[in-house]
């Protein structure tokens, strides 16, 4: 009975309607992902009202293959132009575009492709296979939780971002600065707003990403030579080593993939926090075990692999609290259900005792969407490499107009626009005395996350006798707490040795260096 | 960087984080009457939070690099780069390119404000692109007239397509063509 209805659902996946749907969403996925402003989000939206027209095992994986798609075209942005086309890509900026700037875009994009490939994979077999449990895990996660993991992100993440450590943490204290403007979330007063309108609904992500990484570096790209200008905007390397990931290129960046698509499937799973904060937390994580760190922010293929492998996890794994539970986890998650709700499929604890060949059906489409993702990105590679090789100075004009549009797109406001302008050259200003731009928008993404749920905790503690010692009562986060003093022990331990490294004696250099 | 120049951008740094801490929030954050504690925290805590944690990262570099020598031994070597383990070099200063902030540099800033600010809300989106794209491409050297008219409105219209035709996002109109149509 049970195999019958997975092979009714199989086959249904694998009908020419339903591989059809899947290329167009995810073909589609892929072009409007590259756009700046356009976030996977936005793009799903777009397209669920045409989706109502077929049925569900053909609408609904045209969905998913579109969010996949998008989250792997706008790495393609980000890596060649430092433009991230969604939030979920601006941690591959990091190490992206420097590859790209050596003349190893096609590599990068092409080790984009495959750990994104392997993220969705991954969290869709967790899906598949133990979305009960995980989500049993994920719900387990309280505000006291979410707090320790959050101040655990933004501070590794703030010192490891900068030298010297003190520019990294300033600017992510000037990012959550930022990310405070609009109504305080629990008593909706005005913060930082001088009574201007436009700020009550706080600061876009969208502008601030366009406006720090993208303006920023179209104006300091405008300080090039005009013989630079007049040049290609990307040049790619002769090399044939320089444009494909080799297979042991692929296989050292195995146990990344791994862990950064674990990463990505849990933070999926929870609640709230979605691909951004995924991405990121992954890439810290990476250059924390890397054998390599001193090449992170430099050109690392490990640099590119974590984050895309795990904000693509977050795709199939934000739909285990959905299925298993009926709660969307994101704004993502929650476009899905109301695709599955007008579409007549349950989700929830019920979900497959009720509509149990559609949820097979899309769950072969989602592995199928996969492949097909990976087969279109490799295209997607050269449609990129021509697109980009246009002159620099052209490429940089219409870098500023496609972006202002993008970053218009989401909330329809005319002060996005000019935000975009002014953070690109607060970016500029920044670059320019030597503090980072990645640590404030970390600062400001992780920020509202942050303060929600350390606000909620000080608010619970004051309902319990034991005070703030409440969330010692819960397992998860004396686990997480037990990780955390692990993790600074080996932290502190690490600069222990390496300073009795640093302090033995060096042998005299040669006499020609 | 010297020790000197680190010591004034640390100085200058500190009297904003004091600005902010003594003028901005409370001129631009108003804790409701009568807030108590078993309400959670007021809404300005997080800012004088964030005020703090700068205030207490600056002086401790400040405090370091006074007297700092006096009390630390010198590493052996450091590496020629500057990078260690727990150091990553700014994203834009990547592969020893250097921030010039050329004439050109600024030009183009100018414009792309003036872009954002006068041209869009008055003659709306598709007319500012067409002309600062113009402009831009001149002030990058681009010295071809019909590079110059071509490409503008190309990409313009490109963008005018993509966006109010396929993804049914109506683009700022402006002030003056609404006026000038009547609708």
């Amino acid at each position: 009975m049970l195999i019958d209805q997975i092979l009714e659902g199989v086959a249904l996946a694998i009908s020419w309607q339903s591989l059809l749907a899947i290329v167009i969403g995810v073909a589609a996925g892929q072009v409007l992902g590259a756009i700046p402003g356009l976030t996977a989000s936005m793009a799903v939206a777009l397209l669920i009202p045409y989706s109502f027209y077929f049925e569900p095992w053909i609408g609904i994986p045209m969905l998913l293959g579109m969010f996949k798609g998008s989250l792997f075209g706008s790495s393609t942005t980000a890596i060649l132009i430092r433009t991230p086309g969604t939030p979920a890509a601006s941690a591959t900026v990091l190490d992206g575009y420097p590859l790209a700037q050596q003349g190893k875009g096609a590599k990068a994009i092409k080790m984009a492709l495959y750990s994104s490939v392997f993220g969705d994979t991954f969290s869709d077999i967790c899906l598949i296979f133990f979305a009960s449990l995980l989500a049993l895990v994920a719900l387990s996660f309280g505000p006291g939780e979410y707090t320790l993991l959050i101040a655990l992100a933004l501070t590794s993440l703030g010192m490891l971002s900068s030298t010297p450590a003190w520019k990294g943490l300033i600017a992510m204290l000037a990012g959550v600065t930022i990310g405070l403007i609009g109504l305080d979330p629990m008593t909706a007063s005005e913060r930082l707003t001088f009574g201007n309108p436009e700020l009550e609904e706080g600061i876009g992500l969208i502008p601030m990403l366009i406006g720090f990484l993208a303006v920023s570096e179209v104006f300091r790209q405008m300080g090039g030579s005009l013989q630079t200008l007049a040049g290609r905007a990307i040049s790619y390397s002769a090399k044939r080593e320089d444009n494909r990931v080799s297979w042991a290129e692929f296989k050292a960046c195995v146990p990344v993939l791994f862990r950064s698509s674990g990463i990505g499937t849990i933070i999926g799973a929870m609640p709230g926090l979605g691909s951004t904060v995924a991405a990121f937390i992954a890439y810290g994580q990476a250059r924390r075990t890397s054998k390599t760190p001193e090449m992170f922010g430099k050109g690392a293929l490990e640099g590119v692999a974590a984050p895309e492998a795990a904000n693509n996890a977050v795709s199939g794994a934000n739909l285990i609290p959905l299925l298993a539970f009926g709660i969307p986890g994101d704004i993502a998650a929650a476009l899905m259900l109301s695709a599955f709700m007008i579409q007549g499929i349950d989700v929830g604890p019920l979900a497959f005792s009720e509509s149990a060949v559609p949820l097979y059906a899309i769950y072969a489409a989602l592995l199928l969407a996969n492949v097909v993702n990976l087969v279109l990105g490799l295209f997607m590679v050269h449609v990129a490499k021509f697109a980009f090789s246009v002159p620099q100075r052209l490429l940089l004009a219409s870098v500023l107009i496609i972006a202002s549009a993008g970053s218009y797109a989401l909330r329809g406001s005319l002060f996005d626009v000019q935000m975009v302008f002014v953070f690109g050259l607060l970016g500029l200003i920044m670059v320019r005395f030597g503090f980072p731009t990645v640590p404030l928008l970390i600062g400001f993404i992780l920020m509202p996350i942050l303060e929600e749920n350390l606000r909620t905790v000080l608010l619970l503690a004051t309902t319990y006798d034991a005070g703030l010692l409440f969330v010692f009562q819960r397992p998860a986060f004396l686990t997480m707490s037990l990780l955390l003093a692990t993790g600074i022990a080996w932290y502190l331990w690490r600069r222990w040795w390496q300073r009795q490294q640093q302090s033995a004696p060096l042998p005299s250099p040669p006499a020609d260096s | 960087m010297s020790r000197q120049v680190e010591l004034v951008e640390l100085g200058l740094l500190l009297g904003a984080v004091l600005l902010f801490y003594f003028f901005v929030i409370p001129a631009g954050i108003i804790d409701p009457d009568g807030f108590v504690l078993d309400e959670g925290l007021p809404p300005s805590f997080s800012a004088r939070l964030v005020a703090v944690l700068a205030g207490i990262i600056l002086l401790g570099r400040i405090g370091r690099l006074l007297f700092g020598p006096l009390f630390t031994q010198q590493p052996a070597a450091k590496p020629p780069t500057g990078d260690t383990a727990d150091s990553l070099p700014d994203l834009a200063d990547d592969n020893n390119q250097p921030v010039h902030l050329t004439q050109r540099v600024w030009v183009g800033v100018v414009v792309s404000l003036l872009f954002a600010f006068g041209l869009v809300p008055v003659l709306g989106f598709g007319a500012a692109s067409l002309i600062t794209l113009s402009v831009m491409l001149f002030v990058l050297g681009e010295r071809s007239l019909p590079r110059l008219v071509i490409f503008p409105v190309l990409v313009s219209a490109g963008v005018w397509l993509l966006f109010t035709k396929i993804l049914s996002v109506n683009l700022p109109p402006g002030l003056l063509i609404p006026l000038i149509t009547g609708s």
